[in-house]
């Protein structure tokens, strides 16, 4: 199994597929089996999907937008025309399929519907993948995990980012070999020959506030012990996000996500990220991540020195998990949440640089997503928001 | 607040690093524990319960199967399940590739097609972990089931995976184990056939001498019989018992070569002789056999086949008489045709002797087991002509011994040809070869003083017959000790020693007289040895004990009146380790 990556800033979608792709074949060296390709939304256009295929026939693509740039071991990429960044796997002893669904009233069963599909264009259409990558839109994550697992059992790590856009404005996109796609779950399912290592967590701790979510609404929580939310959220943050502040807080609130504890390893709390975008009409809080009513939500708090150093952390806990030393890595992907890449972005090249050093060179391909995907220590796997999640090979 | 974000990213780094080492430790905690529970035992049965045991110690799953290569394809040879046992499946793509060394994992059983092949072994659906495994005849594979769909994950396939190999790695140190107690036992067999052998080469030898004892006294007597002034009615029923026991000789000699064979005890000479002459002596007999019933017969030596050779010239001549026995017997009309010729120029050539005949020929049926032990070409054969069956067989192995071979072609009416083929060194050295003894070219030797050491008195008494016609004055000791003390008595002109005696057998009686010759400083005693023991290794250690000559039994009476006569001539120079054959 051998990786390789590369980037474009070409502003032309073919030409910056071309550039990118024959940098990413000369580093290879042999014929991808399969692409992972990240773009912001500026190229996002069938022409870039067909340039990719003219140079790389019967590769496989997997991949979506990613929210103002891209990271390679070469560094952070985001030039005016945008970027677009690849990492192409050979790996002629394992076998790989992607398959896509649209998503339309039923991501779950779009999701199951997808991941059988995958299994067919690996031809292991009975087996059980060693991993699942995921693409989809931001909305529907839950689902879409519990629909891949429905097929395949809940014990194989699902990891994934949700496309992003630049403002929120739905202009996500997610990509196949078949093309550029909207609002569709793009699903490719692993056999590698190598050993792999995962790792999901954020970069946040636990404030002093905490309550229980007396009222929501799938995504958005109505109620904190039975007060209007943005009033309970404006007085954990100490004002920072003003309950009165109705619309978009997404940057605002960044700092300040709000937690529920997932899982317990040896009495520590282990932590799941929900992200605050929007204070709607009645001080109603909008989340990227579903929510139950009954649920406890903790006040989190992150620093910008966190979120830059948190990657490369991430990164060196995922070949923790598989085994190994960043020596000894073949490289992997990161993804990394578009929330906290805004947070952070003039300090990006320092974020690239941190994972940089965790791959000890190696290449790696990372997006920005607004929603990742990833099975923290207790090998469930979860669908959260300013989370990063790692993937190695060893 | 920066240190505490600090503390919380240790810790969830420390968490990762903890849950990992965790699953390793797993890992080699049910591998340590296979490794003391498994090196106990590699009975594979025994092996492959503990290792279910261990795995469901470490793992949730509720049936078990391991397969191993058949046939007909994988072979159920333990589960969990037993009416699983034995059951086959078709070698598919999956169960191949998985035994190929490809471990994987199924979310769904109901899917896999090697399970439809089986059904009554089938789990029914839920999730698989298939091993590859090396399963006591190679390579197989180990498979835990699962009810529930999708439960199991990479980890868990690593974590079986060293148990697996452990379990593999027991299974082949078994099977080398086993296979060298195998070896063992083979071994022993092997010794003990070969110990079976040797009391079977043993018995014919015996047999051998108990036979030719009382056949040297028919042989001898008939032929003395044969010698006196006979009517012709008693003529002829003298020449039948002369005819008689040479026909019984010859099965004799027929069977003990045939054990010798089969036993590996048949060594060959390799001396020089001259292969013309070798050829000739046979075909004469065989000439004035088929001059007897009408025949033609034309001997044709190619201008190669010329000269020396090194080899055993007894058997060249054995498997010749063979030929051409069958050749004159099987040959009502026409004649018999022998061609020799030498293939090539080389240093050790191939020599080629043709025996063809105008005889009833015979079927390609009976060509393929012509040379079978007792086959003939059918069952009147035996009854019309005779013969122990073995002649062919043996003479193929003795043409096989020497590198060669014998092959046949022939149609039923259309007579046959019979192609006998050795390798033999050109030899340059000239060596005085012992002309054919012939009986009326024997010379008469006189007033020889002989010592006879003789335990049996019918044969002290058929000796005593054939040297009276050389006119020998004979002494007659009655075993070894008595012909030693009559030596140290008298002077001999030579002495006959029987090797089988009591009291003191020939051999050692042999070295007595020579030790004692040395001693003295006298001039050493022509002494031959005349014994029934005709075997190979018989004559070799008479001649090494310090005869001059061996004889066997039956005594054929004008062959030893030709080495007395020698002796008489040329004393034991005329002797030089010569060999006669029994009459």
């Amino acid at each position: 199994m051998r990786l390789a990556s590369s980037y474009s800033l070409n502003p032309n979608p073919a030409e910056a597929a071309a550039e990118a792709a024959d940098g990413m074949l000369e580093r290879l060296g042999a014929a991808p089996e399969l692409i992972l390709l990240y773009t912001t939304e500026q190229l996002a256009t069938p022409a870039l999907i067909e340039a990719l295929a003219e140079r790389a026939p019967g590769a496989q693509i997997v991949g979506g937008t990613s929210c103002a740039g891209v990271m390679t071991d070469q560094g952070f990429h985001c030039g005016p025309g945008g970027a677009v960044g690849l990492l192409g796997i050979s790996d002629p002893d394992g076998a790989y399929g992607v398959a896509d669904s649209p998503l339309g009233d039923d991501p779950f069963a779009a999701a199951a519907a997808a991941v059988e599909d995958a299994l067919m264009a690996a031809g292991r259409d009975f087996e059980t993948p060693v991993l699942v990558w995921c693409c989809q839109p931001p909305g529907c994550e839950e689902a879409v995990i519990a629909g891949v697992q429905s097929v395949i059992g809940r014990s194989t790590p699902v990891i994934g980012g949700s496309s992003a856009d630049e403002a929120i404005a739905g202009r996500w996109r997610q990509f196949t070999q078949g093309g550029v796609l909207r609002d569709h779950v793009v699903i490719s399912v692993w056999f590698p020959s190598a050993a792999h290592g995962a790792a999901f967590q954020s970069g946040y701790a636990p404030a002093e506030h905490s309550g229980v979510v007396t009222r929501a609404d799938r995504r958005d929580i109505h109620e904190i012990d039975h007060r209007p939310a943005a009033e309970v959220y404006a007085e954990w943050t100490g004002g920072s996000v003003a309950a009165d502040e109705q619309g978009m807080i997404l940057a605002k609130s960044t700092p300040t996500p709000l937690g529920r504890v997932a899982a317990e390893q040896h009495g520590v709390p282990l932590y799941l990220l929900s992200h605050p975008s929007v204070i709607g009409p009645g001080g109603a809080l909008s989340l990227f991540t579903d929510v139950a009513e009954g649920e406890r939500v903790h006040l989190m708090r992150g620093s910008a020195q966190s979120l830059i150093k948190r990657a490369g952390l991430v990164v060196g806990d995922a070949h923790a998990s598989g085994g190994w030393t960043s020596a000894d890595t073949r490289g992997g992907l990161v993804i990394y949440c578009g929330g906290c890449m805004l947070h952070v972005r003039d300090r990006m090249d320092e974020v690239a640089a941190q994972v940089a050093e965790a791959m000890s060179g190696a290449p790696f391909l990372g997006a920005f997503t607004f929603g990742e995907q990833g099975a923290i220590v207790d090998n469930c796997n979860r669908h959260g928001n300013l989370m990063v999640a790692a993937l190695t090979f060893g | 607040m920066e240190d505490v974000e600090r503390l919380r990213e240790v810790l969830a780094s420390t968490k990762q690093l903890a849950a990992s080492q965790a699953q390793r430790l797993r890992e080699q905690d049910l591998v340590l524990r296979g490794i003391r529970a498994l090196s106990a035992d590699d009975e594979p049965a025994i092996l492959i319960g503990r290792m279910f045991d261990l795995l469901g110690e470490a793992l949730a799953f509720d049936q078990g199967f391991v397969l191993g290569p058949g046939e007909a394809g994988f072979i159920c040879i333990a589960s969990t399940e037993t009416d699983a046992l034995g059951s086959i499946w078709p070698p598919g793509e999956f169960f191949t590739r998985v035994a190929a060394g490809r471990g994987a994992l199924t979310f769904d059983n109901a899917r896999v097609p090697e399970w439809a092949a089986c059904p009554n072994c089938a789990p029914g659906g839920g999730s698989g972990i298939y091993l590859p495994i090396v399963a006591p005849k190679g390579q197989g594979l180990l498979i835990l089931c699962a009810r529930e769909q999708g439960v199991y994950s990479s980890r868990d396939l690593t974590l079986v995976s060293g148990l697996g190999l452990l379990v593999s790695q027991t299974l082949a140190a078994g099977q080398t184990r086993r296979l060298a107690e195998a070896a063992q036992r083979l071994e022993i067999e092997r010794e003990a056939a070969v110990r079976a052998n040797e009391v079977k080469s043993n018995f014919f030898a015996n047999m051998s001498h108990e036979i030719r004892t009382p056949l040297n006294g028919v042989l001898t007597v008939a032929e003395l019989l044969a010698r006196t002034r006979l009517d012709d009615n008693q003529r002829e029923m003298t020449d039948l018992i002369v005819e008689s026991s040479q026909m019984l000789a010859r099965l004799l000699n027929d069977v003990l070569d045939f054990s010798k064979i089969e036993s590996g005890h048949l060594d060959l000479e390799r001396a020089p002789f001259a292969l013309p002459d070798a050829v000739n002596g046979v075909c004469e007999l065989f000439a004035a056999k088929a001059g007897e019933k009408g025949l033609g017969f034309e001997l044709h030596i190619g201008p190669r086949a010329e000269g020396w050779f090194e080899g055993d010239r007894h058997r060249v001549r054995q498997v010749l008489a063979n030929l051409l026995s069958n050749a004159v017997k099987f040959t009502d009309s026409g004649g018999v045709e022998v061609r020799v010729d030498v293939l090539d120029d080389g240093p050790e050539p191939t020599v080629v002797v043709r025996v063809r005949d105008s005889g009833c020929g015979f079927s390609q049926a009976t060509a393929d087991r012509l040379f079978d032990r007792f086959e003939q070409a059918d069952g009147s054969i035996t009854r019309k002509f005779g013969g122990s069956g073995l002649g062919l067989a043996i003479s193929r192995s003795l043409a096989r011994l020497m590198a060669g071979d014998i092959v046949c072609s022939s149609a039923p009416g259309q007579g046959a040809v019979f192609e006998f083929r050795f390798r033999a060194r050109r030899s340059t050295r000239v060596f005085d070869e012992p002309a054919d003894l012939c009986p009326e070219s024997t010379p008469q030797p006189t007033g020889a003083r002989i010592l006879v050491a003789e335990d049996n008195p019918n044969n002290r008494r058929i000796v005593a017959m054939v040297l009276e016609l050389a006119a020998a004055d004979v002494v007659f000791a009655e075993n070894g000790a008595e012909a030693v003390d009559r030596f140290q008595q008298e002077r001999f002109d030579v002495i006959l020693m029987d090797l089988q005696m009591p009291v003191l057998d020939g051999l050692s009686a042999t070295r007595q007289i020579r030790a004692l010759e040395a001693d003295r400083g006298l001039t050493p005693t022509p002494i031959v040895a005349l014994s029934a023991n005709a075997m190979a290794h018989h004559i070799e250690e008479a001649l090494d004990a310090g005869a001059d000559a061996h004889v066997a039994k039956p005594i054929s009476p004008s062959a030893l009146l030709t080495l007395l006569a020698e002796i008489d001539a040329h004393g034991r120079d005329g002797l030089i380790g010569e060999q006669i054959a029994a009459a």
